[in-house]
């Protein structure tokens, strides 16, 4: 293999791994955008409505547990916001992150309890196996051609949701000035109760995919946070095009580090992205904001 | 209380936290602590009692910088990791004291503090959250890393001598009751310069940055400075707390430091209070003994051991939300009467129906965002 | 059409209106004069249902609106044009006057309103495309209008259209809110620093002095009345 073609092998590989941070960093950022909260449960939540969906695998098919997850996880996003968030939602960011921190150790702790410790093997639907793709001497297996699919066809959804609907219209104009969403006749609340729900979603979407990449287990969002963490800031925290390319971005870092540099540096990776993101460019790539609410 | 019973308060804590290493010898008290721990899970052995020094330094000076300034560090138990190996490549590798291997573990990483606080701490809102959990779920892989390995020992970490006391002083205080000296002397002295802060006008910046950064701003206080002062402050803190942990437990490895740990700590310091110093020693109380109780509980309910954290993270939205002063806010309503009123009064607040009682309240933005927040404080 | 009635309301411990009366006739131009902090742009709010009145009573086309949430008020048929113009600044001009129609559900009565905006305001249909931040001042101005127009509203509330904008401009906008007012058929309450202007469209005035109404007349009488035209009109 060729140098190039080593290098073209990691960019594939880091786009594929990159695209689960890139979702995980879109449904950060909608929730940053429409609330100024970021949720550190994000992760947790996924986990947990991705062990919901395959404790719905053992008795439906993979596509209807799939569908009906994301449905769940949209109910519970929705309901968190109304009765956990609210209180804290234009509180100081100390109040809103210490109780998404709560809500993280919860979810965490109740699907530890419930399901167990040990990791899970999770389904894969039959179009995600298979042999893989080749071009010249660069792989891709069936399953990242899947995540990558799927991711792509989710981004469109949003993209289109909120680009040609009314609803996302309003959601947008919510995020931008509750007051004025207001007095076009928005309901400010409900807003940002589907901002959460669809967040939650979205989240369960990355659980599921990860889950079927790895294996299903408890911690296994963690350090996935910190990967789309590190996206969303490359990105801009306020850009949902931005988390999408960063997180892409930061797949694609983290797979040239391993390979040219060494495995075991792949978080401290993702933690040099951040600090260089915010010395460099604070607002990251696409970002617009620097300070939200003061 | 009247000012004459808190400085009996404080001398009978400083009379009993000076002499608490004589106590286990008495056998009614002895028997006491035995059975407290049978009951309870907490151990209040003169060991423990110095473990809890320790962290007491270390959510001390989280709380200068989350209860005070309000910044947010999810990662602060990096910063006792740097403190540590500070300290104990120090003590490992040359022949320096251990006052000094403390001082210089605190003061480098209040540098540190410095260095990774600056550019997060431009920016309002989340960025210090995000860069300091992203910190300590690296800090293993940081620590391993083989370039530095002969350093930090790697994955194995270092093993420290154990703490002796010095011949001089023999037969007077065994090793153990040396080594619960002196951690608890530099512990209590912290504490009484964090009292100092609190109260100095630097600490009235921190409040009023973490009340309002606009506010604060107009009132001239130059935001940077005194967000990185806050941050280098707790690293300080964090420093010397990491190198009084090596010290005492005579044992660092990366595995010493996870995510959760950073997280109990920002636990700890809500369910103790935010923002008052009795609120940090309550932290650190609750920091050292929680995995005793938990234990304790888990033998009654088994499921408690897997659910540690729900009971935590409900304690946090809880505490947040309707307690926003933690127990030490608490403890001041009970010592001036007004627990009951306080806590009617926040319950009714959020009653359906409690509309009209804001009615008054302008309804900017959205509804339900009035903020009873710390207003008793 | 709108009858208030003794409000009060309050910013938290800051009074802000302390038993405001007015009352406005189907088809009428209101003026609200009055310095600053004297409780004008707190009168609208109350009204749009920003701000919750802690007594007093808010009368619209005969029913109680005064505990209704701002949602509900705007599909009543009141629309509010806020201080500041309040534009969604990363919205496209097209995407900010069709978010004015978020109450409606009449597709094609929503594309006639965006076209009669257009014909409006011509400069707003030049920049359909560009977002509203990019704007100048008084072409967000008149993209709050036309923003409020979209929500086909049977009265409409100014918050201070000449706020921040060169005198030629506001003579401009306020003779487009006169051609609008006779054509739509609408009724306005206009608050305004620049007493002149708003008397000139208004056919009532009324004076708030610290969150009361200190007086309240005939437009042309309050032009006439010594004390407003040394404190409001200048000569």
């Amino acid at each position: 293999m060729d140098q190039f073609e080593e290098f073209a092998q990691q960019v594939v590989t880091g786009v594929s791994i990159g695209s689960i941070y890139a979702i995980v960093a879109l449904a950060i950022v909608m929730i940053y955008r429409s609330t100024g909260v970021v949720n550190f449960a994000q992760g947790e939540m996924a986990t947990f409505t991705t062990f919901i969906s395959w404790s719905l695998m053992l008795r439906m098919d993979f596509w209807p547990a799939f569908a009906l997850a994301i449905v769940i996880a949209f109910f519970l996003g929705g309901t968190l916001e109304m009765v956990v968030m609210r209180p804290v939602e234009r509180a100081s960011p100390l109040n809103s992150i210490v109780v998404t921190l709560g809500l993280l150790a919860i979810f965490n702790s109740v699907a530890l309890w419930r399901w167990g410790p040990l990791p899970k093997p999770f389904p894969r639907p039959d179009v995600f196996t298979g042999s893989a793709l080749t071009v010249g001497s660069v792989t891709i297996s069936r399953l990242n051609i899947g995540i990558l699919a799927i991711a792509l066809l989710m981004m469109l959804a949003l993209y289109l949701l909120f680009s040609y609907t009314k609803i996302g219209l309003a959601m947008r104009a919510t995020a931008q000035n509750p007051t004025a969403s207001r007095l076009v006749g928005i309901n400010v609340s409900r807003m940002l109760s589907l901002g959460w729900a669809i967040s939650a979603s979205v989240g369960a979407v990355a659980g599921m995919l990860t889950a079927a990449s790895l294996t299903l287990s408890v911690d296994m969002m963690f350090a996935i946070l910190i990967f789309a963490f590190a996206g969303a800031v490359l990105g801009g925290l306020d850009s949902p095009a931005g988390a999408v390319i960063g997180g892409l971005g930061v797949g694609v870092i983290q797979a040239l580090a391993g390979n040219y540099i060494s495995t075991q540096v792949d978080v401290l990776v993702a933690f040099m992205v951040i600090v260089g993101v915010l010395v460099v460019r604070p607002t990251g790539l696409f970002g617009r904001r620097v300070i939200r609410r003061v | 209380m009247r000012p004459s019973l808190r400085i009996i308060a404080w001398i009978i804590l400083g009379l009993a936290l000076i002499f608490f290493p004589y106590f286990e010898t008495w056998p009614g008290f002895h028997w006491f602590l035995v059975h407290l721990e049978e009951q309870t899970g907490i151990n209040l052995s003169t060991f423990q009692m110095t473990t809890f020094a320790v962290w007491l330094v270390v959510l001390m000076g989280l709380n200068l910088l989350t209860g005070y300034s309000g910044q947010i560090s999810l990662g602060h138990g990096a910063l006792v990791a740097c403190g540590a190996y500070i300290a104990a490549i120090l003590l490992e590798h040359t022949a320096t004291p251990v006052g000094v291997a403390v001082l210089v573990g605190g003061l480098g990483t209040a540098v540190i503090g410095f260095g990774i606080g600056i550019p997060s701490l431009r920016l309002s809102g989340p960025y210090l959250a995000i860069a300091t959990l992203a910190l300590i779920v690296s800090m293993p892989q940081l620590l391993k890393l083989d370039a530095i390995s002969d350093w930090t020992g790697g994955a194995t970490g270092i093993d420290l001598p154990l703490a002796r006391a010095p011949g001089s002083i023999d037969g007077l205080v065994d090793d153990r009751q040396w080594l619960y000296y002196s951690v608890m002397a530099p512990a209590v002295i912290m504490t009484i310069i964090a009292w100092n802060i609190a109260r100095s006008p630097i600490g009235r910046a921190f409040v009023a940055i973490r009340d309002s950064e606009v506010g604060a701003q107009q009132m001239g206080v130059n935001l940077a400075v005194y967000k990185t002062l806050a941050f280098a402050l707790s690293a300080l803190y964090a420093g010397v707390g990491g190198a009084l942990f090596a010290y005492s437990q005579d044992f660092v490895s990366p595995d010493s430091f996870s995510v959760f740990q950073s997280i109990t700590f920002l636990v700890a310091i809500v369910i103790g209070g935010l923002g008052s110093i009795l609120g940090a020693i309550l932290a650190a109380a609750f920091f050292t003994f929680q995995s005793g109780v938990i234990n304790r509980l888990t033998e009654l309910l088994p499921a408690v051991d897997q659910l540690r954290w729900a009971i935590y993270g409900g304690a946090l939205i809880i505490v947040m939300v309707f307690l926003p002063t933690g127990a030490a806010g608490f403890v001041r309503q009970v010592a001036s009467g007004e627990a009951w009123r306080a806590t009617t009064a926040r319950l009714q607040a959020l009653l359906p129906g409690s509309r009209s009682a804001h009615a008054n309240e302008a309804t900017i933005g959205r509804e339900g965002s009035q903020q009873e927040g710390d207003s008793d404080e | 059409m709108l009858n208030v009635q003794d409000l009060h309301a309050s910013y938290g411990p800051v009074l802000a209106l302390q038993g405001v009366s007015l009352y406005v006739p189907e088809g009428g131009v209101i003026a609200v004069l009055g310095p600053n902090g004297a409780g004008k742009s707190s009168t609208l709010r109350a009204i749009s249902g920003l701000l919750r009145a802690s007594s007093g009573t808010i009368e619209f086309a005969g029913q109680r609106i005064d505990r209704l949430s701002p949602e509900a008020i705007v599909r009543l048929g009141i629309s509010q044009v806020p201080e500041g113009r309040q534009t969604f600044a990363e919205l496209t001009v097209r995407e900010n006057l069709t978010i004015g129609a978020y109450t409606r559900g009449d597709g094609s009565g929503i594309r006639r309103d965006m076209d009669r905006v257009f014909s409006y305001f011509p400069v707003l249909a030049q920049r359909s495309k560009q977002t509203a931040g990019l704007l100048s001042g008084g072409e967000q101005q008149m993209l709050a209008i036309g923003r409020a127009l979209m929500a086909r509203p049977k009265l409409l509330l100014l918050d201070e259209p000449s706020m921040g904008l060169a005198p030629m401009l506001v003579r401009e906008i306020f003779s487009i809110v006169e051609t609008i007012t006779r054509e739509e058929r609408l009724t306005i309450v206009v608050v305004e620093q620049d007493a002149n202007l708003a008397l000139d469209i208004a056919q009532h005035g009324y004076v708030l002095e610290a969150g009361a109404v200190v007086l309240d007349d005939a437009a042309a009488h309050l032009r006439a009345n010594e004390a407003v035209r040394r404190a409001y009109l200048g000569y």
